[in-house]
């Protein structure tokens, strides 16, 4: 799958944006993609947080879509919010920045493993907390063991808890590949965590 | 049977809400870019727009027959780049021309607006005729077209005139000269005469308009009516001047005076 195609067409879902927002944007107006960041940023930055699993990265994936926001507007019609038509952007131009991610991830890992980086500074946070953290670190390492495309759908419609059908119009394929590709990532997710004694 | 995937999926969901982040810091990088990319776009666009614009203007020149003319009007700008001598108090894209065709008794800034020959302006009016004779004065049209039996032909005009023409070659300058048999040549020639040597821009009207008459499908008639234009601000006859400058403005005749059209009738509403 090449996720840097254009981007598809979406269909409804929530509200349309404002006509008028994005006419603003099609001309350009800077103020409008401001308006656009203040408005859909937390919905970006939330996506670009579970795929990537770091924050430096997924800052800057937030910015990337943004910066883009005024060439890619042309191919927005309407036919669904601006929000998930952001996270499609988002979506075809995590490329990089899921290798960046990853990278980083093993670096750390490696140094961790010498002891340079502590593990885990202490924290004052309830054990559930705690928890949650570690779980949520363990499956952004699994993430790493994915391709991009399973990576991608298992984000979508696990984490994100979005339709297979709706994922699969931000891909930009069809809703029966989208299936088998959530399949298939869950299958690899479990072997890789069941390998090490996650489950 | 509940999958123990899902624990993993909820706990990465709540990890990240998408609000743990610095956004206000995202937001600043995000205007930044986007004025960084807007002022490099623009730029890409300027450097880009000067050679396709040179390309065009000249393949435009060329088709209609008055590149040479147009080439022998920067030679005087090519000299002063070159360091002959920069002319004094003018930009080097006005004066060249102004000095080849106004004589030295009626520099801009000295000659005075000449009366009106019909109904002398009101007072208030008549500043505003002078500070728009000023304007219209830099609007000063090329004559080179002129034959030489009837052009502007005093020699420091001339002389001036020929070092430019000699720039372009003579088989371009004579395919580019329009016949000297056309009809009414003589009468803007003369009305040329009439309004940057003799100042007499009533009769400068009077023989533009025939001119106009004459050769309604002649080489000089956007210059004839932009120049008619000109001198109707002269004699303060604004609210005649305003339409003949709105062909202009509008683009009737490209983009052709267009702007200083819109500079004249902008100054005009003042």
């Amino acid at each position: 799958m090449d996720l840097d195609l254009p981007l598809p067409q979406l269909s409804g879902e929530e509200c349309t944006p404002g006509e008028d927002l994005v006419l603003r944007l099609r001309q350009g107006e800077v103020s409008a993609v401001t308006e656009a960041y203040d408005l859909h940023h937390v919905a970006v930055r939330r996506f670009a947080l579970r795929l990537l699993g770091d924050e430096g990265h997924a800052e800057d994936m937030v910015q990337e879509v943004f910066l883009a926001l005024p060439s890619v507007i042309a191919t927005f019609r309407g036919e669904s919010t601006l929000r998930t038509f952001l996270v499609s952007v988002a979506v075809h131009r995590c490329r990089h920045h899921v290798r960046g991610s990853m990278r980083r991830r093993a670096h750390l890992a490696a140094a961790e493993a010498q002891g340079v980086v502590p593990i885990g500074s202490p924290c004052a946070d309830p054990e559930q907390e705690v928890t949650r953290k570690q779980l949520a670190a363990v499956l952004t390492q699994a993430l790493d063991a994915l391709s991009l495309e399973h990576r991608v759908a298992f984000v979508l419609c696990e984490v994100e808890q979005r339709t297979s059908r709706e994922a699969a119009q931000m891909v930009g394929t069809r809703e029966s590949t989208m299936r088998t590709r959530l399949h298939f990532a869950k299958k690899k997710l479990r072997a890789w965590l069941g390998a090490r004694g996650h489950l | 049977m509940t999958d123990p995937l899902d624990r993993f999926s909820a706990a990465l969901a709540g990890e990240y809400d998408g609000q743990v982040a610095l956004p206000q810091v995202t937001r600043m990088r995000l205007a930044e870019g986007l004025t960084r990319r807007r002022t490099r776009r623009s730029g890409w666009r300027l450097i880009l727009a000067i050679p396709l614009l040179t390309l065009l203007g000249g393949t435009a020149l060329a088709a209609t027959g008055r590149l040479p003319r147009s080439l022998a009007s920067l030679a005087p700008l090519m000299q002063w780049l070159e360091g002959d001598g920069a002319p004094s108090g003018h930009s080097p894209t006005s004066v060249p021309r102004l000095a080849r065709q106004t004589p030295p008794d009626a520099t801009p800034s000295e000659q005075p607006a000449p009366a009106a020959s019909s109904s002398p302006p009101s007072a208030q009016q008549k500043t505003n005729v002078r500070s728009l004779a000023d304007l219209a004065e830099i609007e000063v049209p090329v004559v080179s077209h002129a034959p030489q039996s009837h052009s502007v032909s005093s020699h420091s005009a001339s002389s001036h005139s020929m070092s430019s023409r000699s720039r372009a070659t003579p088989a371009q300058a004579t395919a580019a000269r329009p016949p000297r048999t056309e009809p009414g040549l003589a009468t803007y020639a003369a009305a040329q005469r009439a309004q940057f040597r003799s100042a007499d821009y009533a009769t400068a009207i009077r023989l533009y308009e025939d001119y106009l008459g004459d050769a309604p499908g002649g080489a000089f008639v956007a210059e004839a009516r932009y120049n008619r234009s000109l001198c109707l601000i002269r004699l303060g006859r604004i609210t005649e001047a305003r339409p003949a400058l709105d062909a202009f403005a509008s683009g009737e005749f490209g983009d052709y005076r267009k702007l200083e059209a819109r500079h004249l009738l902008r100054a005009t509403e003042k």
